[in-house]
């Protein structure tokens, strides 16, 4: 049960945004994926929850071949599939408690009681313990995105797509959410996608880690691989020296 | 205290549907919860009416008009009524359909028949039927006229003017062809009475008849010509009206005439096949001008009554067998009457031609 | 420039005109499609029957009473002497109720509520609030779009009957508290050409305008793109489109169903 991105190109107008990412994520492991803003990492995870259709190649997850699934068979996928949204999206017009219930909702043999549990369970992984009946609008925006967070672990599904799960949270808020996303795996066997501009949680949570460049997967693999990586992009981009990733550029472009 | 969401939706709901449901009905003017009374009445042709029109009786509104249908096989008109339930109408009653107000709302007014003798009420069809008429145009405006401003003087002014010059010289011609005509017709049956009078008494007793008749001609078109030298329009149309009288009276010695003969008459002539198709010809032509002549109101419409009776009687006289015919085989006789047939054909070409040369457009506004 | 540049930009913008017609139709369609998703869109029925139908009953029957009483004011005006004063019973009822009840009613909801709507899913939009429902196995048009084109289409009705019934009743009072006229004048004016038809052809109307309002209003909120300024944006599409289309519809029944 993995999720495969399978030479995956996007453009919206003229902007080719993916040109051919490919990326595999097993069952049971957990994937960083990291990139410059405005890479496209948002983009991808849309395509594995099929809220994008992919110009070209195709995702495959749970064995199923998203981009062409019925509608009836993509919402019973989707119900495996928890989605954390980058600005949190969560529904401003309900409390924190009816967000989380909206997916709940969906799953058979939940009484309004295991629902009620289920919320203050997630809630208080998130610490967000008494938020219920609190509004969006009445969160800051890390409580937002911990809301945000609960409400996709809530109904506990088999994959975890976490786009920037703890950009903007204190150090030990990004701790805590850290070892959320490590428990999921370990308790659930979740299957996760975590893009992350955070190298130093990444190298902690991953068990591999993924970087896109000019809309492809320039390289994958472990923490240690990462960190030793041989070119220069990679290694501009984790250690955080633009020169060098221009020279990295530069020779690619001058190779390709 | 916060109602909830479907409490509230459910009293704006119910309470809308209140709102649409009693103020539609409200609005047709319909009496609450009465059971009502239907009446039907049969009519020629209903105007401007329409359902919801209101039926009146003396005066005083009774009910609504439900139904408006042609008959079965287009040659009239049902109009169905619910009125007010008890109400006792005269034995001779029947539906008069007229304008209410100015402004083109009709109304149906349940009338007897002795109140209004110049109409002409259809002859019910069936038991539970009254009879009805439609007020015609002129006889609208005028009681419309009478009704808004109750002075028909302004009125008459205006019909005297659209009497012009040249219409009274038309009509005046007119007249006095048919004057010719009459007194050929005369002549001839002078001369038929002289010549054969020894063919028998039933001849000379028709001959007489329509000898008569012709004479009778001959006053209206006296009447007639008097009516337009007159120049008030009321008084042209009362001489109208007597003029018409004797017309019809004329056709009805026709008539008699026709009667009288069967016996003798064996077999129609050319001859008399002509002045059937004549006065079928005049009949058709005051039937084009219909719309014209019934601005004349009722009064032509009597005419044109005594037109087609002319017409039955040319028709029985035709129908007649053979002696008559034999009678009129005489040349110098078909002579006499060829000429007073070509005279009104000729006559009836250029009406029919220019109607408006004889009748002019009466505008009144 | 090369020769063929002109016939470029009206080749792309026929076909971009065609599109966005596609695109309409095809949300249209979805919408249609999605009533049959009963589970989805039913529980919210009643809430936005209540916002969009019972909130907006009192700016109707704000601009109801107003208009009738300019209505009976006018009318009197216009007739002055050549025609009896019962006939503004009949304007008042019969332009009440045939037009403007319908159309001012349409044309101020429109403001109202396809502002509102299109807003709302326009932040949605742009918030990727719709996409978390998608995320959640949420039909976002039976969930969004549906229970609001229905609320719109049965409280539609309902809220132009109240306008119509206040409006008349405005330019009632007003008659015979202004104008030299009595009750049963205004009274006999007003049933004097009235036909059960006027009713239903108000309540034809009234449905389609709320039709429009909703879908036009979802329409544009759903496609929304961009942020705040494109939420804007379509905000101000909804109600320009929707008053546009509201006053092409009155056309159209008027020449269908009067004729
Ligand atoms: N719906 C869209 N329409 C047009 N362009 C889009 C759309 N969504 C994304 N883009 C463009 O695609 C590119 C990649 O966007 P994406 O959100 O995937 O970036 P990202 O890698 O997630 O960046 P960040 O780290 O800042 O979130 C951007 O240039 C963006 O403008
Ligand atoms: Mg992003």
């Amino acid at each position: 049960m993995s999720i495969e991105l399978i030479d995956i190109h996007k453009a919206f107008g003229p902007k080719r945004i993916l040109r051919g990412v490919s990326l595999t994520v097993d069952e049971g492991e957990t994937v960083s994926l990291v990139g410059f803003s405005g890479a496209g990492k948002s983009v991808t995870l849309k395509h594995i929850a099929g809220l994008l259709k992919p110009d070209r190649g195709t995702v495959v997850v749970d064995g199923l071949d998203v981009p062409t699934l019925s509608r009836k068979d993509l919402y019973v996928l989707r119900l495996q599939m928890g989605y954390v949204f980058q600005f949190a999206a969560l529904f401003d017009s309900m409390t924190i408690a009816e967000n989380l219930a909206m997916g709940l909702r969906k799953l058979e043999g939940m009484s309004e009681h295991d629902i009620r549990d289920r919320i203050k369970e997630s809630l208080d992984r998130v610490e967000l313990e008494g938020f219920e009946n609190r509004y969006p609008a009445e969160l800051s925006g890390g409580q937002r995105k911990r809301a945000g967070l609960a409400r996709a672990i809530a109904y506990r599904p088999k994959y975890l797509l976490y786009d920037e799960p703890t950009s903007g949270l204190d150090p030990v808020t990004t701790t805590v959410i850290d070892r959320l996303i490590m428990r999921m795996k370990e308790d659930l066997g979740v299957t996760s996608l975590v893009i992350t501009h955070d190298m130093g949680s990444a190298y902690k949570i991953s068990d591999r880690i993924a970087m896109l460049y000019e809309g492809r997967v320039v390289e994958v693999g472990t923490p240690a691989d990462i960190q030793a990586s041989g070119s220069k992009v990679v290694r501009g981009f984790v250690e955080g020296k633009p020169e060098m990733v221009e020279e990295g550029a530069e020779e690619q472009g001058l190779s390709a | 205290m916060k109602l909830k969401n479907e409490v509230l939706v459910g009293i704006t709901v119910v309470a809308g549907l209140v709102v649409m449901a009693v103020g539609g009905f409200w609005l047709t003017g319909r009496p609450w919860g009465q059971k009502e009374a239907q009446i039907v009445a049969t009519f020629r042709a209903v105007g401007t009416l329409t359902t919801g029109n209101k039926v009146k009786y003396r005066g005083v509104t009774v009910g609504r008009v439900e139904q408006i249908e042609l008959a079965p096989h287009g040659d009239g008109v049902f109009v169905s009524m619910s009125v007010q339930p008890g109400l006792h109408f005269p034995p001779d009653a029947a539906v008069l359909i007229s304008p209410e107000s100015f402004f083109g709302d009709w109304q149906a007014e349940i009338v007897s028949q002795s109140w209004h003798t110049d109409m002409l009420f259809t002859k019910a069809q069936r038991a539970g039927v009254l009879p009805g008429a439609t007020m015609p145009d002129i006889s609208e405006l005028t009681a419309v006229a009478s009704r808004i401003a109750g002075d028909i003087e302004v009125l008459s002014d205006r019909v005297q003017v659209a009497f012009t010059e040249e219409t009274a010289v038309k009509i005046r011609r007119t007249i006095e062809n048919a004057e010719a005509i009459s007194e050929q017709l005369r002549g001839f049956m002078d001369q038929q009475t002289h010549t054969y009078s020894a063919v028998g008494g039933n001849v000379l007793a028709s001959s007489a008849n329509i000898r008569q008749a012709t004479e009778t001609a001959k006053l209206t078109a006296v009447d007639i010509r008097g009516a337009i030298n007159g120049g008030d329009v009321r008084q042209i149309l009362s001489n109208a009206r007597q003029a018409s009288e004797n017309l019809n009276r004329f056709s009805q010695q026709l008539n008699a005439a026709g009667s009288g003969i069967p016996g003798l008459v064996s077999k129609a002539d050319t001859t008399l096949g002509s002045i059937g198709q004549t006065a079928q010809g005049v009949n058709q032509m005051v039937r084009t001008l219909g719309p014209q002549l019934q601005q004349l109101g009722p009064t032509l419409e009597e005419a044109q009554r005594a037109m087609r009776t002319l017409d039955r009687a040319a028709a029985k006289i035709q129908e007649g067998n053979g002696t008559l015919g034999r009678l009129i085989a005489d040349p110098a006789l078909y002579e006499e009457t060829q000429r007073a047939v070509v005279t009104l054909r000729r006559l009836l070409a250029d009406l029919q031609e220019n109607p408006g040369k004889y009748v002019g457009k009466v505008k009144l506004f | 420039m090369h020769w063929t540049r002109p016939f470029d930009s009206i080749g792309s913008g026929v076909l971009s005109a065609f599109g966005a017609l596609g695109v309409f139709f095809g949300f249209a369609a979805e919408s249609v499609r999605s009533l049959a998703d009963v589970g989805t869109w039913g529980p919210l029925l009643v809430l936005h029957m209540r916002r969009i139908g019972v909130d907006s009953i009192p700016i109707a029957l704000f601009l109801s009473t107003f208009t009738g009483i300019v209505l009976a004011l006018q009318a009197s005006y216009t007739f002055t002497g050549a025609i009896p004063l019962y006939f503004v019973g009949t304007l008042v009822g019969k332009t009440m109720i045939l037009e403007l009840g319908p159309v001012l009613t349409g044309l101020a909801l429109s403001g109202r509520v396809g502002a509102n709507i299109a807003a709302e899913l326009g932040t949605m939009r742009v918030s990727e609030q719709i996409d978390a429902l998608e995320t959640m196995a949420y039909n976002p048009v039976a969930y969004l779009v549906v229970p609001r084109i229905l609320a719109a289409i049965l409280m539609f009705p309902i809220i132009v009957a109240f306008g119509n019934t206040l409006g008349i009743t405005a330019g009632w009072i007003t008659s015979i508290n202004v104008l030299d006229m009595s009750t049963e004048q205004f009274v006999h004016g007003l049933q004097l050409f009235y036909k059960p038809f006027d009713i239903t052809y108000s309540m034809i109307k009234a449905t389609s305008f709320g039709f429009v309002i909703a879908l036009i209003g979802c329409f544009q909120g759903f496609h929304t793109q961009g942020g705040a300024e494109g939420v804007g944006v379509a905000t101000t599409r909804a109600v320009v489109i929707s008053g546009m289309l509201i006053l092409v519809l009155d056309a159209f029944w008027a020449f269908t169903l009067l004729q």
